[in-house]
């Protein structure tokens, strides 16, 4: 999955159809989404990491470009990884991040003041704002799709 | 949860509150406080029935809201 890839997936096709109706808070989404990748703050393969292992989380079927080659912010192999909760192979910030993305969203109630610690102590204060933001509105944004998909697939059948 | 704050604040002489931890990335909060105005202010829902629900919401996940 190339970096252009994983920004489209931060808000697909299927969420910017699912709020159709309301195209401002669409646009607004998209436009928030992209901060993340503007700022500059934060590697996006380790976001894309943790996106990869919340949507694991929900069910979410992964799509990694397997020819991405040397442009790939995630190959096969780590998804796979990253699918089956095995972080052993990721660099020692990659396993925080994933341990945290993970806790996050079984319950964000669990998130010790530890992981946040050595989390903010790997990466600066700025990127682990950053994200924990960003992995906090994927958790949110993949509930949203979830809710809404059965609403959506019901509304494209009828028309 | 811990009630301890984790991160400082990123504006001097703040205490460390969601917003001011946010602050450490200015982009993503500018963004995030317009996205999140839409959501609430913008749309059909009567703000009596957007209130209920964002309380039970807070109540439910032992937010201190």
């Amino acid at each position: 999955m190339t970096e252009e890839q994983a920004q489209a997936r931060a808000v697909p096709p299927e969420l910017v159809e699912m709020l159709a109706g309301r195209p401002q808070l669409a646009e607004k989404f998209q436009h928030f989404q992209n901060a993340f990748h503007e700022e500059g703050a934060l590697d996006p393969r380790l976001l894309e990491l943790c996106r990869a292992r919340i949507d694991a989380l929900h069910g979410v079927e992964q799509v990694i470009d397997e020819g991405a080659g040397s442009e790939a912010v995630l190959d096969v192999e780590s998804g796979r990884q990253i699918a089956g909760g095995q972080f052993d192979a990721f660099a020692e910030h990659e396993q925080q991040a994933l341990s945290l993305a993970e806790q996050l969203a079984i319950d964000a109630h669990g998130v010790s003041d530890q992981q946040v610690a050595a989390l903010t102590t790997a990466l600066g204060e700025a990127a682990a704002v950053s994200l924990l933001t960003a992995v906090s509105m994927h958790d949110a944004r993949i509930r949203l799709q979830k809710v809404l998909e059965p609403f959506n697939k019901r509304s494209v059948e009828s028309q | 949860m811990s009630t301890t704050p984790r991160v400082k604040s990123a504006i001097a002489g703040e205490e460390p509150t969601f917003g001011s931890v946010l602050a450490h990335t200015p982009e993503v909060i500018t963004r995030f406080g317009d996205l999140y105005s839409a959501l609430w202010q913008i749309g059909t829902l009567s703000p009596d029935l957007r209130e209920m629900t964002r309380l039970r919401n807070a109540r439910v996940t032992d937010c201190g809201y």
